[in-house]
């Protein structure tokens, strides 16, 4: 088992830059997930993980060995694709001895781990059967079962579930953390689903534009978003921003834009920051709509209601005020609201986040 | 269906057609083949399966046409094969020079098979050819031959210019295929670790069977087809060692005015192409790959 090490990895394509600086240390038997919008680079940082492509600059290491100029063959990992990439000419038993045949290994013991594998995967009964005789969760396991029978340090996974259909996913999903658990191999999961990354990982990568925008555990990726891109991607819905104004009064830092008013009831020092333009973010779940009990610090703003979505378990009620959109998400029992009539939306104000608006950072102003 | 049986009306010219210029034929040279006719007087006689076995058992010319036809089609089939396989995995990827170096292996396709015969003529003459003078200054003396002249390797001469014509052809076809093969099978046998040459005989090779039966089916056609190139650079000789069923056949009717013979031929030579052509679709079927 090994941990893997990105050490300033780049990769530029003629000139275009896929992924710009990748600095990351991943321990020991851990799930990491990247996940992040189309064309951000987690492919293309996978694949030099698994030497399919040269990093331009950098370093990746291994355990402890440096691998950055060793073929894939040598690194000591497998990985799964997201179109199975399984051989179609051989049954699914000689596509998972395929590598093992390759690295000589001894035909009886070729037997015992294909056996084992496909256990684990629970495809013994398939073993004769062609791909194309298979339905898409089964390649998926086939798939899966190619990686696991070599026992690598490291699995590398390119979108394995994207396609499957909406429920065998979540169910994959389900069974490839166990698997991980039980394998104790460490895992880099690549995504672009952030609700498989919020499911899935120990920890997670937030990649854009080939830079990485926050590292950190599914809580805190989701909790104390680095930036406007991270609060923006993680959460569904996602998070409502307001764009206005800080200032100062009666010893108070206010948050204005245009009919909104919300007294966040802190001391920053707004000097500092010298820029006032920022953005106040909350979650949907963050907003109320029923009285709070006092102990919740809450700022009652007056809107209007637009929509109420009833997914059954919850309710997505689209709120307006002042030409800003807010969404709040009410758990329990029915919306206290007619759509087009006015209600008071209550903000939770321990949750809410602030950003610049010029760079789209976070701004630390709770003692939390 | 039975509702629009007036539309079968539209297949009328064509079929017309397919039943003046190749079933009526075809079934008229069944009739002559049992005939005796010499295809000028009037006059036939119907002579049996004297012409088949007069053929089969009594013609050696016959025979050394079939035998020259089976080398032709054995070396044009392996070679033009191998080496369209070989450019079609050196060109497979769409850079710009690629797509240059393609069209040049195409041209000679394009070019009628009566030019290619006049351009490999000069080419392959003992004293003046390119060949030869070639050679000359390489100081290969030695090899030096009379390329068509020479009974024992005129058949190959020909067919060498035979997969020089339709390379390009086929390599098409194996671009084809061998860019219809996903990426990622790549990968992955670059991953688990597989030599180049391993590489090509357990992925490469087995998923562009499909391409290969394709190419070897229409391969073996062409070399059995193969007459204008033939006929333009040898007519046959140097005595009958570059004489193919084709040729065979065509002079059998219009050098030795023996129709009836001539139309026996054709039958035998009929029952062999759709043979070989059924026998490979067979294993075609039998190959289907799918992703
Ligand atoms: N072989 C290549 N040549 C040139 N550019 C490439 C190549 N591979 C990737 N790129 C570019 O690098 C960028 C990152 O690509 P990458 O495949 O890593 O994205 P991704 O995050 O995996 O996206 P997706 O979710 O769509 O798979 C993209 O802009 C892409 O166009
Ligand atoms: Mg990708």
């Amino acid at each position: 088992m090994a941990g893997v090490k990105l050490e300033g990895v780049a990769k530029h394509f003629k000139g275009a830059v896929a992924v710009a600086e990748f600095n990351l240390d991943i321990k020991d038997g851990e799930f990491l997930v990247l996940v992040g919008p189309s064309g951000c680079g987690k492919s293309t940082t996978l694949r030099m993980v698994a030497g399919l492509e040269e990093p331009t600059y950098g370093r990746i290491m291994i355990g402890n060995k440096d691998v950055t100029k060793l073929e894939p063959k040598d690194r000591d990992i497998a990985m799964v694709f997201q179109d199975y990439a399984l051989y179609p000419h051989m049954n699914v038993y000689h596509n998972l001895a395929f590598g093992l045949k390759l690295r000589k290994m001894p035909k009886n013991e070729i037997e015992e781990r294909v056996k084992m594998a496909a256990e684990i995967l629970s495809i013994s009964h398939l073993l004769e059967r062609y791909p194309r005789q298979l339905s898409g969760g089964q390649r998926q396991r086939v798939a899966l079962g190619r990686a696991i029978v070599r026992n690598p340090q490291v699995f590398l996974m390119d979108e394995p579930l994207s396609n499957l259909d909406a429920k065998l996913r979540v169910q994959m999903r389900a069974e490839l953390v166990k698997l991980q658990r039980r394998l104790k191999t460490t895992t880099i999961y690549v995504t672009h689903d952030q609700t498989e990354a919020m499911t899935m990982g120990d920890r997670i990568v937030v990649m854009k534009d080939g830079y990485i925008q926050q590292v950190g555990t599914p809580e805190e990726i989701y909790h104390e978003p680095a930036n406007l891109f991270v609060a923006d991607f993680v959460g569904s819905p996602s998070m409502n921003f307001l764009e206005g104004e800080l200032c100062t009064e009666e010893g108070c830092i206010w948050f204005k834009a245009q009919g909104i008013r919300v007294n966040l009831r802190n001391s920053l020092n707004l000097e500092e920051l010298n820029e006032n333009k920022v953005v106040l973010g909350i979650r949907p779940e963050d907003i109320y709509l029923h009285r709070p009990s006092p102990e919740k610090v809450c700022e009652e703003l007056l809107c209007q209601t637009e929509l109420i979505e009833d997914l059954g378990s919850e309710k997505i009620v689209f709120l307006k005020i002042e030409g800003q959109e807010l969404q709040a998400r009410l758990r329990d029992g029915a919306a206290p609201v007619t759509v087009g009539g006015n209600t008071p939306a209550y903000l939770n104000l321990n949750k809410v986040h602030l950003f610049r608006k010029s760079t789209g950072k976070k701004i630390l102003f709770r003692g939390r | 269906m039975r509702k629009y049986w007036p539309l079968s009306f539209f297949i009328l010219p064509g079929l017309l057609m397919y039943v003046i210029f190749f079933v009526f034929p075809a079934i008229s040279a069944l009739g002559l083949s049992l005939t005796d006719w010499n295809g000028i007087t009037p006059e036939r006689n119907f002579v049996g399966l004297a012409n088949y076995k007069e053929m089969l058992t009594n013609d050696p010319i016959f025979a050394q046409t079939f035998g020259n036809n089976i080398k032709y089609m054995l070396f044009v089939v392996f070679f033009q094969t191998l080496f369209s396989l070989i450019f079609a995995m050196m060109l497979v990827k769409n850079s710009r020079m690629n797509v240059f170096y393609r069209a040049l292996f195409f041209l000679p396709t394009i070019i009628a098979s009566i030019s290619v015969a006049f351009i490999w003529i000069f080419v392959y003459d003992p004293s003046i050819g390119s060949l030869n003078t070639f050679l000359t200054k390489l100081k290969l003396d030695f090899l030096i031959q009379s390329w068509l002249g020479d009974k024992n390797i005129a058949i190959y001469s020909i067919a060498v210019v035979q997969c020089w014509a339709h390379i390009g052809q086929v390599m098409v076809i194996f671009i084809a295929g061998l860019q219809s093969i996903p990426k990622s099978l790549y990968e992955v046998a670059r991953i688990e670790g597989a030599t180049p040459w391993q590489t090509f005989r357990h992925v490469t090779w087995p998923l562009l069977a499909p391409s290969a039966t394709i190419v070897v089916a229409y391969t073996t056609l062409q070399s059995f087809k193969a007459f204008d190139l033939i006929l333009a650079m040898t007519d046959g000789g140097p005595s009958y060692a570059t004489e193919i069923l084709s040729l065979f056949l065509y002079h059998q009717a219009f050098n030795n005015y023996k129709f009836g013979y001539a139309s026996a031929t054709a039958v035998i030579f009929m029952l062999i192409v759709a043979s070989i052509t059924l026998l490979q679709f067979r294993i075609l079927r039998a190959n289907k790959v799918s992703y």
